[in-house]
């Protein structure tokens, strides 16, 4: 989206200078219970790209967290704020789930295509939901896509709890029956016997390339970002604010739809409902698209970073660098601070407007000075 | 007929109390904060780290007191980082307070695992007192929760404070203009908030005397629902929080009765009714609810 | 209210300036006020009015340059300050908060208190005590969203009075009037003078300023151009002063020939965003190749009629039709498929998405058209073709092509970029809200030549406008809306100012009303056409 053209390297820098700044919270921390920082993020480095394992283990981990960033992109550029990315991961992975268990009749690829499309529609519906909710009956969406949040949580606990419809007849385990072997992502690399990356990453990066298609060339695209930008003018430029809504939020719902089902069908070998309510990938997903400026290009790297650190945790934990289970919810605070830090970007452009007009005699107050 | 009182009145009356006290505080908190112009999303936050500290404080010092004072400046310090980020950064109300809400949860059971390790708090905690008749004893934060509902009424609509606040929250530059002090009021709202969230939080944890992962469970989203319904008035929120209180109490008695269909009695479907009924709420009955008219927006001086 | 000495000097700004970044405001403005006189403040819009009494009020810091009062130099760090120094505001922009009361509104931040307690009743019985002190009468238990804008601007004035104000500052305070309230508020004024107020009153309108100043001063593009006193000046003079040479106000154009009825309004209600009914049973036609004006007060249901038309706002009954088709009730797309072009009141709000660039505001309609986009996918090339063709015939001026941002343009540039786009689309209908608002001189010159044109050349004008002059001179048939009925029409040309006047404000029997003479004249403001001196 013309990136060349209306490159600011003002806003370039603030997702940087963000991570950097979240990085050097999560470091304090490290020291403040006592343990060494700068051994932990060699781990966490080491565990992120330190050898083609890291590297596959993080594009494994970068394909869902991309796919809930472009989810919360697209919703962004609609003018939505989509904190629904867990519960339309949810309904897309059990849909997913379901079709890679159960529909054995069909043939080859098209096993895992077909419940990648599933889940897409799954998550879109339960998307399209909150958007519904939003634009026909006022309702504020923050609350209700973290209610659908909970309330898909409950839903798939159901169908994957003792006796529920989809847990495998004659267990004792809360879990489906094993995927079919063609309904899991074929893999595309495997550097160690332990490590194999699937096709997820190429998923992800096909459906990164449609959105930005999608945003920037297309009609529905230009109608999203006319709604989101200004709902009065869309209006009467003759779009239907209400129609628009509900397809975008479709979409963002689709997208975290195939990452939830990019997720289990690549990394797990049956529905868990203990998986269910541990589900990160959609508040990642606001990290990513933050992070990434609400471009296609920018929740891919945002993506791959956070999959970066998600893989680093395991190296954290692999080197004992930190106590068990330590390094998860550190990676989950450094995600906090980062969007905490990308969404007062202010400070840091007020830093540089101060740097650059050295400590000048300017009061504080906005950088960017208007006309009153 | 004894066994019916004890389970559907005294019992299901119990529950609401116990489910609703937190949403009560919670909400309260809300209340303060987006009548000043602040949207605060992070009550979830704010709530996990008062959950957490509460029991911790209350290990450390072995006094409930004292861990509740823990829970609310547990809340407060969120709360700051939300204010500075909004009011003086002018950060987007939403993002900063989803940030919070993944910091809270990040640091919050980071500090759990550290502090106390994976077999998590002592058994033996100090805890509020309990108040009321034999067959109905609730925490002291019950009736606390109930007297600040008639507290904020009474800041909120009949004093100076009161005024201004709302002030700020409806038309900041039309309060800038006569020198009320924008930052400090919407500053001194969201910190009030973060202790009422807190102390939320506390409740929730004393009521079962530990800490344990995930435990605030939505309740910060559902105070915010009930504040919409509510329409951002004490009494209404306070009942919509009995509401959305009572249909957790009612989802946690339903699983033994026998006459109802299977599916009703699967305690995940039951578990997930005070979420569906909150969709309902909002969706269905709220009308046009009319929020401050500030809400949301930064302000920035000329 | 504290007095000092008649004539003596109380507020002077000294070589004041105001620069947003490379952007002068002000520059090297010189200004003083005496103690209970009236001293209007005249510029077109733009001159740095605004920015200077920002700076009075503390809201805005000068760059360079002294404010004394009483003599002494002051620095006024806020609004806070400003208050305790005496000095209050009654903003162009009301600063009420609509769902307080209007004593709630007036006493915020200096409450009575009874112990803890807010003492409203005290509160009540201090504002009526003002107001019937000062004639603002204003019922202090009513809340502002409820009451008139007249009385909502008095209670402007008894927050300053509340305050101890003794310099007023009046921002624009006729801009929404009717004229009776203008009346009263000059009224008002004049008593407040009496009482040793020093008041400093901005506005455009030539003949408030005739009647109410004892000085004037202008600004013109920051800079003050002069002050006079009252005495020997006229509308023309100060115009002069205001816009730097002589103004005229006419445009040219021959006698339409009106062909088929385009636009046929029957009957038509349109409700308000408060439900209320804003638009009551209007009715009357355009026809091909003439211009109709919509004259009226603002805020007497012309926004929804023209929303109406457009289908963005639904109709409660009547008829409209669009060369022959029905488009009662259709979607505001399918309206414009049947031929409307709309130029809107607020291109910031409705007529242009200010990030959008140029490109893709000249396809804000095209978005399903066979010609900008196929199979879903826009044509790129296409429509930068249209852009750069467009904004080569209408002279739209921006930093950077067609790629630039729409918001970055100017306000003259911005109307253009929007007139070209809706002239384009050769519609049957031109409806042209409001189209030069903001708009600097040069620019207002160039749409009103390109509305008579698209006349001439057949099209159905209907002109909507809050500037008398510009109805007047681009009119062929003066339609008047008063609270939401059509009360009057005029052929062009040959109107009665007088009776327009009156139709404006309801009495269209011709019987004459104290003080409303010559309303015409006093909505007329300078942004006329010019001509060279």
């Amino acid at each position: 989206m013309n990136l060349l053209r209306r490159f600011d390297p003002e806003a370039a820098l603030v997702p940087v200078l963000a991570v950097v700044a979240a990085m050097l919270v999560g470091m304090v921390l490290i020291y403040a219970i006592g343990y060494d920082g700068i051994y932990a993020y060699g781990s966490l480095i080491n565990g992120a790209v330190g050898s083609q394992s890291a590297i596959a283990a993080t594009m494994l981990r970068a394909a869902p967290i991309i796919l809930t960033g472009l989810s919360v992109m697209i919703a962004f550029r609609a003018g939505l704020f989509n904190i629904g990315g867990t519960g339309q991961a949810i309904m897309g992975l059990l849909v997913a789930g379901t079709i890679a268990t159960h529909f054995t009749f069909l043939p080859g690829a098209s096993h895992w295509i077909v419940a990648l499309v599933g889940a897409a529609c799954a998550g879109g519906l339960w998307g399209a939901l909150a958007g519904f909710l939003k634009v026909a009956r006022g309702a504020n969406e923050v609350v209700v896509t973290i209610m659908l949040n909970y309330v898909a949580i409950r839903f798939g606990e159901y169908l994957l709890g003792l006796g529920g419809p989809l847990q495998e007849k004659g267990s004792d385990n809360p879990s489906s029956a094993l995927f079919a072997d063609s309904g899991r992502l074929p893999k595309i690399w495997s550097p160690d016997p332990f490590t194999e990356v699937n096709i997820g990453i190429i998923v992800a990066l096909v459906v990164a390339t449609f959105a930005w298609f999608l945003v920037a060339r297309t009609s529905i695209g230009f109608q999203i970002r006319a709604v989101g930008l200004q709902p009065d003018a869309a209006e009467y430029g003759g779009m239907s604010v209400t129609k628009v809504t509900v397809i975008g939020m479709f979409m963002a719902g689709a997208f975290s739809g195939l990452g939830g089902a990019v997720q289990t069908l690549g990394e797990l070998d049956r529905l868990q409902k203990s998986e269910l309510s541990v589900i990160q990938i959609g508040f990642a997903g606001i990290a990513v698209a933050l992070l990434g400026r609400n471009t296609a290009l920018g929740c891919v790297f945002a993506g791959l970073l956070m999959g970066a650190l998600d893989s680093g945790a395991v190296g954290i934990q692999n080197d004992n660098a930190l106590p068990s289970g330590v390094a998860t919810k550190l990676i989950g605070v450094i995600q906090g601070v980062i969007v905490l830090f990308v969404g007062a970007d202010v400070i840091f452009r007020r830093l540089s407007a101060r740097v650059a007009g050295g400590f000048g005699k300017q009061r504080a107050g906005p950088a960017s000075g208007g006309v009153a | 007929m004894k066994e019916f009182v004890d389970v559907w009145i005294l019992g299901l009356g119990l529950a609401t109390l116990t489910y609703g006290t937190p949403l009560i505080l919670a909400a309260l908190g809300g209340l303060f904060s987006e009548r000043s112009g602040i949207v605060n999303i992070a009550l979830e936050g704010m709530m996990t780290a008062g959950a957490f500290f509460a029991i911790y404080v209350s290990v450390q010092t072995n006094s409930w007191f004292f861990g509740l004072i823990g829970a609310m400046l547990a809340g407060m310090v969120l709360a700051a980082v939300h204010a500075v980020a909004t009011v003086t950064f002018h950060a987007d109300q939403i993002v900063s307070g989803t940030a919070i809400i993944l910091i809270a949860a990040g640091l919050v059971n980071f500090l759990n695992l550290t502090l106390f390790g994976s077999e998590g708090s002592p058994p033996d905690i100090s805890s509020p007192w309990k108040v009321g008749p034999a067959d109905f004893r609730v925490s002291v934060l019950v009736p606390l929760a109930f007297l600040a509902v008639a507290g904020t009424w009474f800041v909120i609509f009949r004093t100076p404070f009161g005024l201004r606040l709302r002030s700020v929250g409806e038309h900041p530059r039309a309060a800038d203009t006569v020198g009320i002090d924008v930052a400090r009021m919407r500053y001194t709202a969201v910190l009030v908030s973060g202790a009422l969230a807190g102390l939320a939080g506390a409740f929730i944890s004393f009521n079962v005397d530990s800490y344990t992962e995930n435990m605030v469970a939505g309740n910060g989203f559902i105070a915010l629902a009930a504040l919409i319904f509510g329409k951002w008035k004490p009494v209404p929120v306070m009942m919509a929080c009995l509401l959305f209180g009572f249909a957790q109490g009612l989802a946690s008695r339903l699983g033994g009765v026998g006459w109802l269909p299977d599916a009703f009695q699967s305690p995940e479907l039951l578990n997930a009714l005070p979420y569906v009924i909150t969709l309902i709420a909002l969706a269905g009955f709220v009308g046009k609810a009319v929020p401050p008219a500030a809400v949301g927006k930064p302000y920035i001086k000329h | 209210m504290a007095q000092a000495t008649p004539g003596a000097t109380i507020l002077e700004l000294k070589d004041v300036s105001k620069r947003f970044g490379e952007f002068y405001a002000n520059r090297g403005v010189n200004f003083d006020l005496r103690a209970g006189e009236v001293h209007c403040l005249c510029g077109e819009n733009g001159a740095g009015k605004s920015t200077m009494m920002n700076m009075l009020y503390g809201l805005l810091e000068p760059t360079e340059g002294t404010i004394s009062m009483d003599g002494a130099p002051v620095h006024i760090g806020g609004p806070r300050h400003a208050i305790d120094l005496g000095i209050g505001m009654v903003h162009q922009h009301f600063m009420l908060i609509p769902v307080f009361t209007v004593a709630e509104n007036i006493v915020l931040a200096d409450e009575p208190t009874q112990g803890m307690t807010l003492d409203i009743k005290a509160a009540e019985a201090r504002v009526r005590e003002l107001s019937d002190r000062y004639g603002l009468s204003v019922d202090p238990s009513a809340r502002v969203q409820d009451i008139t804008v007249g009385q909502q601007q008095r209670a402007e004035i008894l927050k300053a009075l509340y305050r101890r104000a003794r310099i007023l500052i009046l921002d624009e305070p006729t801009a929404v009037l009717t004229p009776q309230e203008i009346e009263e508020l000059l009224r008002v004024i004049g008593l407040l003078r009496d009482e040793g107020m020093s008041i400093i009153m901005i506005t455009h309108k030539l003949k408030e300023v005739l009647s109410i100043a004892d000085r004037i001063s202008v600004l013109r593009r920051g800079e003050m151009v002069g002050t006079v006193p009252r005495e020997g000046q006229t509308e023309a003079s100060i115009a002069n002063m205001m816009v730097g040479r002589d103004v005229l106000l006419k445009v040219d154009k021959t006698e339409s020939i009106p062909e088929r009825p385009v636009l046929t309004v029957q009957d038509l209600w349109v409700k308000d965003d408060r439900d209320l009914d804003a638009v009551r049973g209007a009715s009357f036609e355009v026809h091909a190749g003439e211009i109709v004006g919509v004259a009226g007060i603002d805020g007497n249901g012309q926004e929804e009629l023209v929303d109406a038309i457009a289908g963005l706002r639904p109709i409660q009954r009547g008829r409209i039709t669009l060369d022959g088709e029905d488009i009662t009730g259709l979607s505001p797309h399918e309206v414009s498929e049947a031929g409307l072009g709309h130029i809107p009141q607020d291109r910031h709000r409705r007529g242009m998405v200010l990030d959008f660039d140029l490109r893709e505001n000249v396809m804000l309609h095209d978005w399903d058209k066979r010609d900008m986009v196929r199979f879903g996918i826009i044509d790129r090339a296409a429509s930068a073709e249209r852009a750069e063709t467009l904004c080569d015939m209408y002279d739209v001026r921006s930093g950077g092509g067609i790629g630039s941002r729409a918001g970055s343009l100017s306000g003259g540039n911005q109307q253009k970029l929007v007139i070209a786009r809706e002239i384009q689309r050769d519609p049957k209908l031109l409806i042209a809200a409001q189209p030069t608002r903001g708009v600097d001189i040069g620019a207002i010159e160039f749409i009103h030549r390109r509305l008579v044109e698209e006349r001439d050349a057949g099209t159905a004008v209907l002109l909507v406008s809050l500037e008398m002059s510009e109805v007047l001179s681009l009119s062929d048939r003066i339609v008047v809306i008063f609270e939401g009925e059509i009360v009057a029409e005029f052929e062009g040309g040959r109107v009665d100012e007088q009776r327009l006047g009156m139709a404006m404000i309801g009495s269209g029997d011709g019987h004459s009303v104290p003080g409303q003479a010559g309303i015409g004249g006093a909505l007329a403001g300078p942004e006329v056409e010019e001509t060279p001196a």
